[in-house]
């Protein structure tokens, strides 16, 4: 069954951040590697399988999916929020989402010793 | 194995893989501890102990079987981030065991995740595991 993509009135999307820890991600790429294909696209996995330590991707994935989820104002992120919200990874820093046709979401990161922390916004307002 | 026996053994592994899966200690977990409030999940959580569940039990959760999701993206049951009368009765349906009362006076979605438990998963793979044993 084709998964509903979560779409957003321009006005309703608004910045959203989210965190996530390196060392969380890597014991979840260790105990569900093979689980990845069940809420990942194609791309987002390819993307996860790249990198050269792939659990830091997948940190990427997760905290990107929470980032989109939050600036869209979306009621319940849940355990299918990862499954129907699918990020394009354009570049090794930057994803990009589309809530709808002619919309376009950016997705920007920072990285610490411990955490990624993903930032999701308007296009025109993420390249300010 | 009797039906006292099986639910001693649910409880067991409930208890093992969230204590796994939250980095808790298995002493603090309870049957009424909210995933949210009292042991703090977060959403990667859920998913991480759905895939366990699945995993120690040998089951398939389909989507919104366990947390009800589908009530939740559904325009009729969900208006600005509260969950409507309709909704609320959607969810007295699928969580039978939840004392909803203080939950409807404001029904807001972001304090519905404190009502997902651990006996709440309990009860659901006792009903799971008893039909599919039938």
């Amino acid at each position: 069954m084709p998964h509903r993509r979560v779409r957003r009135k321009a006005s309703h999307i608004s910045l959203g951040v989210d965190i996530v820890e390196w060392k969380k991600a890597k014991i979840f790429y260790e105990t569900h590697r093979v689980r990845l294909g069940s809420f990942l696209t194609v791309p987002e996995r390819r993307f996860v399988e790249n990198e050269r330590r792939p659990y830091e991707g997948l940190a990427m994935i997760f905290a990107a999916k929470e980032a989109v989820f939050k600036a869209l104002g979306a009621s319940w992120m849940g355990v299918d929020g990862f499954r129907r919200i699918k990020v394009r990874p354009v570049s090794p820093k930057i994803f990009s989402y589309h809530p709808s046709r002619g919309q376009k979401l950016r997705i920007t990161f920072k990285k610490s010793d411990r955490h990624v922390l993903a930032c999701c916004g308007p296009l025109s307002v993420m390249t300010l | 194995m009797n039906q006292a026996q099986v639910r001693e053994d649910i409880i067991k592994n409930v208890n093992a893989i969230i204590s796994q899966a939250l980095k808790v200690d298995e002493a603090k977990i309870q049957p009424n501890s909210s995933l949210i409030r009292d042991l703090g999940a977060e959403s990667i959580d859920f998913l991480d102990i759905v895939f366990r569940l699945e995993k120690a039990f040998k089951i398939k959760i389909p989507k919104g079987e366990l947390f009800p999701e589908k009530i939740l993206t559904d325009s009729r049951f969900v208006k600005n981030g509260h969950v409507t009368a309709a909704g609320v009765e959607e969810l007295k349906q699928k969580m039978s065991n939840v004392n909803w009362t203080e939950f409807a006076k404001n029904p807001l979605v972001s304090n519905l995740g404190n009502l997902f438990t651990v006996g709440m998963i309990v009860d659901y793979l006792s009903d799971k595991l008893q039909t599919a044993s039938k």
